[in-house]
């Protein structure tokens, strides 16, 4: 080794220890540019640094032999040991009865750092802690080797995390622990004594269920020695506990022991770490503390996850102001009243997402930052959050309304407010940033690209929601293997693409396989799930499947939400298209009516939601013969979707061929207007996209009642070719569209053509709603009328 | 032991005062004496040879050295000279049992849990003393201090004195040579230790 470049790199180790820990790549990076090499050997050694090694970290310290005597305190046997001490099981060997004490020697260099008068200050002020869950400090003084050293009450328990992993307590028992720490902290803060230092191994739960702090101000005590020497001393130590503010070298206060006790009551709570993985390099999991939100499962219930993350914010001065109010805010959660902990806002969320991610100042400029935008990017910081699901369903129930779908398009957003394309446009900027950004962790691009499949998903923009759907996809089997409810979200997403793309046999496996493997979704989930598998297995032809699997689908999410609750309002509407498959068109009407009325009396204008039951509501109008109402709901819905989406944008195809083919029926002149623009609406779709076939096979009704059958013929023969690639079942789609194709080639005199057309639209009419449906009783009739 | 006691007491202060012969003579006597103690611990099949080192040198030092006779600093001496006969002590030991391992005298006693983990812990302990070799070829001080502090459990402050640096130089020191060796052991993936908190505070 060169001993140049040996000091060379050395130094600049040191130099980027004194970084904060999220600084140092970039500053060793813009350090050691241009010197080949250096950077990475520094980079590797800052990792070392991070990680524990079996050998080198073993217990370095004094292990006395048993029977040696610190003052007067005879050690027993080692309990412990840590880097920083050692602790014994003692006994004071100068009394007659023998009380157990457990003797912490400090261990390396604090010796010399520990004399002062601080030190005897400090240890008076804790002796005088006297609480029942306080193990009391009872002695300090200095060994003969010159070790400093605590006395404290011996506690025969266990840590509190090993409590839990062995009893699995139930909530309630877990609570009322927890209470018992929390008053015993609040307590010492009334005392003016901070703990500074609570995590599980610091709480000890004896056989009883007593349930004792140690260490209480021991780090302080000791800190006060280290913390000049903090910045040069090795810290290899677990940052797992330590609170934001330590991690940036800012001051301690009650507020930190606050985070402690939200840790505490997270490890009883939740029994995983708060930040994910805790084998994640050090560094990692520093960084992970200042800046991701706390994991939780779904299962913890949503007040008392928002009362943790209350405790767990980054800044100490948003947390509970005292561990009395945190504590209330636990018993008032205990009792089923309202607490007070509230999630943290969106525009919070918005804010640190732009100073994290470094959103460019351009999207702020996109213009007015709506209501939507933050909130997709509260989803966003949501996600990345991850399992934060209890706001990321509220915030997902409130944006993206991912029931409010129907079968026959995308899934609508937006219930509450318009969507603006602007949502577009932003998802475009954080894709694109996403497809030049290499240095974003996998799990954060895992996040975003299943927010954007979502997005663009919502908003009609299939094959982008595809490509970020395939690729969270991957990212997810990568990061998470195939059965993590991030997979499955983005599966679901990924079913109603299949749905979009007319690939029914594909979403039908897909969303299987979800409902078969997702043991534990939400009732929202549930029913997303179930409605995408019901409304693949409907376009499949299997009617009656699909009513039991959305029925049964939804119905944990109506028991806990209500039938009438917006985000189930399309629900009623999904079986409003089961009627209008099974051609019972009367109930169709009542359900889609009933789902209508639920999405007006939460929206105004722009909803995508209430566009689409309207689609289906003109669909069912116009199959009972009632043109008036067909051109009614179809011009609603176009007002609907126009707001959502804008003019022109592809889904608006529903309402203009209806509105087109209402005002045929009706001998309107404009009909072939809106024929040709619903037609012209479609052109960004690829060619073979089966929703092609809704604007043609229109244009082509219209055109056939203008006799002018040249284009009516080819115009439907396009149609009946997308359909029938889409649709292999018999399905009353190919069944209209040949039906009509028959008939205009019977006009043409083209009878050969012709009747095996009208034929197969009469025994599918026949097949799928009897005889005597009026549809079908129509098709008859239409093969009567051309044929003889 | 008392007859052995006086004789390192001697050359240890004689060592202190600047006689480098002492240490010479001592170095055999402490080895021999370490030796039979990390015999007697190590049987114990207590697989932290670490902290059984650390514990077998206070041990000596009580047992060896007449403790009215000398100093803070002759302690301070005697540990940085233990530090580097325990690591031969301990490297011996694990090369002994490795290569009995191997000649299959013992393939039973190796089923045992705990012989392999001491086993495994042999292999790392030679690997350590080989990187260690290295890292003295460079940076000779950077090697002392971690025998100190690795194999005799020695203080910063202690082991400033021992150098003659300051504390905060040994830390540094120790900071450098400890990533060093972990990226340079790190051929042998280890084991990141997050799960257990060993109450390690700040």
């Amino acid at each position: 080794m060169n001993v140049d470049r040996w000091r060379e790199t050395e130094d600049l180790f040191h130099e980027a220890l004194k970084q904060p820990a999220a600084a140092r790549a970039g500053f060793v990076a813009s350090t050691a540019a241009g010197r080949d090499g250096l950077a990475d050997e520094v980079m590797a050694l800052l990792d070392a640094h991070d990680s524990t090694h079996t050998l080198l970290d073993a217990p370095r310290i004094s292990a006395l032999p048993s029977g040696m005597r610190l003052g007067p305190y005879a050690l027993d046997r080692l309990l412990g040991t840590g880097g920083m001490a050692t602790v014994y099981l003692a006994h004071r060997a100068d009394q007659q009865f023998e009380k157990h004490v457990a003797v912490k020697l400090v261990n390396q260099g604090l010796a010399a750092e520990l004399s002062g008068d601080r030190f005897l200050n400090e240890r008076q002020i804790l002796a005088r802690l006297e609480h029942p869950n306080i193990a009391r400090l009872l002695d300090a003084g200095v060994s003969d080797f010159g070790q400093p050293f605590i006395v404290m009450e011996w506690v025969d328990g266990v840590p509190l995390d090993t409590w839990r992993e062995q009893t699995r307590p139930p909530v309630e028992t877990a609570l009322t622990l927890w209470l018992q720490i929390a008053e015993a902290v609040a307590y010492a803060h009334r005392n003016l004594v901070v703990h500074r230092d609570l995590k599980p191994s610091n709480v000890l739960v004896s056989r009883d269920g007593q349930v004792k702090l140690v260490d209480f101000g021991v780090a302080k005590l000791l800190g006060d020695a280290t913390d000049q020497a903090a910045t040069t001393r090795t810290r290899h130590f677990t940052p797992q506990y330590a609170s934001p503010e330590q991690l940036q070298g800012l001051a301690v206060t009650t507020s930190t022991d606050i985070y402690g006790l939200g840790l505490l009551l997270h490890e009883l709570v939740v029994g995983a770490p708060p930040y994910g993985d805790a084998t994640r390099p050090s560094h990692e999991y520093a960084q992970a503390i200042l800046e991701e939100d706390v994991r939780m499962p779904r299962t913890v219930p949503a007040d008392l996850a928002a009362i943790i993350r209350m405790s767990l914010r980054k800044d100490p001065e948003r947390r509970y102001v005292s561990a009395d109010q945190f504590a209330e805010d636990v018993r008032r959660f205990r009792r089923g009243r309202p607490v007070t902990a509230q999630p943290e806002t969106w525009t919070y969320h918005f804010r640190t997402f732009l100073s994290r991610h470094r959103v460019p100042v351009a999207t702020a400029a996109l213009g007015v930052i709506s209501l939507i935008v933050l909130t997709i990017i509260a989803l966003v910081q949501a996600r990345i959050a991850n399992e934060q699901r209890a706001r990321a369903e509220q915030v997902t129930s409130f944006v993206t309304g991912f029931l409010g779908a129907t079968p026959t398009g995308p899934d609508p957003v937006l219930q509450n407010k318009g969507v603006s394309l602007r949502v577009v446009e932003l998802a475009d900027v954080i894709a694109q940033r996403l497809g030049s950004n290499d240095t974003l962790q996998p799990e954060a691009e895992q996040t975003l690209r299943a927010v954007l499949a979502m997005t663009y998903y919502q908003m009609g923009e299939i094959q982008k929601a595809h490509e970020n759907a395939v690729r969270a996809i991957e990212l997810c089997d990568r990061l998470y293997g195939p059965e993590d409810p991030r997979r499955f979200s983005v599966e679901i997403v990924q079913a109603a693409v299949e749905n979009s793309l007319g690939k029914f046999a594909d979403a039908e496996a897909r969303a299987s396989r979800i409902m078969a493997t997702w043991h534990d979704p939400s009732p929202l989930d549930q029913a997303n799930v179930a409605l995408q598998l019901g409304g693949a297995q409907l376009r499949l032809g299997k009617a009656d499947v699909a009513e039991r699997t959305m029925r049964e689908g939804v119905a944990r999410a109506v028991a806990e939400l209500g039938a009438d609750h917006p985000s189930l309002g399309l629900a009623a509407s999904y079986l409003g298209l089961v009627y209008l498959e099974r051609g019972e068109f009367d109930r169709a009407v009542i359900e889609l009516d009933r789902s209508a009325a639920i999405s007006r009396r939460s929206v105004k204008d722009a909803s995508m939601p209430l566009a689409w039951v309207l689609v289906n509501l003109a669909n069912a109008y116009r199959f009972l013969g009632r043109t008036d109402d067909v051109l009614r709901a179809a011009e609603e819905s176009y007002a609907q979707f126009k707001g959502a989406l804008g003019e022109g944008h592809y889904s608006t195809v529903h309402p203009l061929a209806f509105i087109a083919y209402a005002k045929a029926i009706r001998g309107d002149d404009d009909a072939e207007t809106f024929a040709r623009r619903a037609v012209a609406v479609q052109a960004s779709l690829p060619p073979d996209n089966y929703e092609r076939a809704v604007g043609l096979t229109f244009l082509g009704f219209v055109l056939m009642q203008k006799h002018e059958l040249a284009e009516a013929r080819t115009t439907l023969q396009q149609a009946l070719e997308l359909r029938r690639h889409a649709f292999k079942a018999p399905n009353w789609r190919i069944a209209e569209t040949a039906g009509w194709l028959g008939e205009v080639l019977a006009q043409q005199g083209d009878r050969a053509s012709a009747r095996p057309l009208l034929e197969e639209s009469l025994a599918t009419f026949t097949t799928l709603y009897g005889a005597q449906n009026p549809r079908t009783l129509d098709a008859r009739a239409r093969l009567a009328r051309s044929l003889d | 032991m008392s007859g052995t006691a006086p004789d390192i007491t001697d050359l240890l202060l004689r060592w202190s005062d600047g006689d480098q012969h002492a240490l010479e003579e001592l170095t055999p006597v402490v080895y021999d004496d370490l030796r039979r103690l990390a015999r007697a611990i190590l049987s114990r099949e207590r697989p932290d040879h670490t902290l059984s080192a650390t514990a077998l040198v206070h041990e000596a030092y009580l047992k060896l050295v007449d403790q009215r006779r000398v100093r803070w600093q002759n302690r301070v001496h005697f540990f940085g000279a233990a530090a580097h006969i325990m690591r031969r002590v301990l490297v011996d030991h694990a090369r002994a049992r490795i290569t009995q391992k191997r000649g299959g005298l013992s393939t039973k006693l190796a089923i045992s849990d705990s012989l392999a983990l001491v086993d495994v812990l042999s292999e790392d302990l030679l690997d350590l003393d080989g990187a260690l070799d290295r890292l003295a070829a460079t940076d000779p001080r950077k090697a002392r201090v971690v025998e100190m502090k690795f194999f005799a459990g020695m203080t910063n402050e202690e082991t400033g004195e021992a150098l003659q640096v300051s504390d905060a130089t040994v830390e540094r020191d120790w900071t450098m040579a400890r990533a060093w060796l972990i990226r340079t052991l790190a051929g042998k993936p280890e084991k990141r230790d997050g799960s257990k908190d060993n109450g390690d505070h700040q």
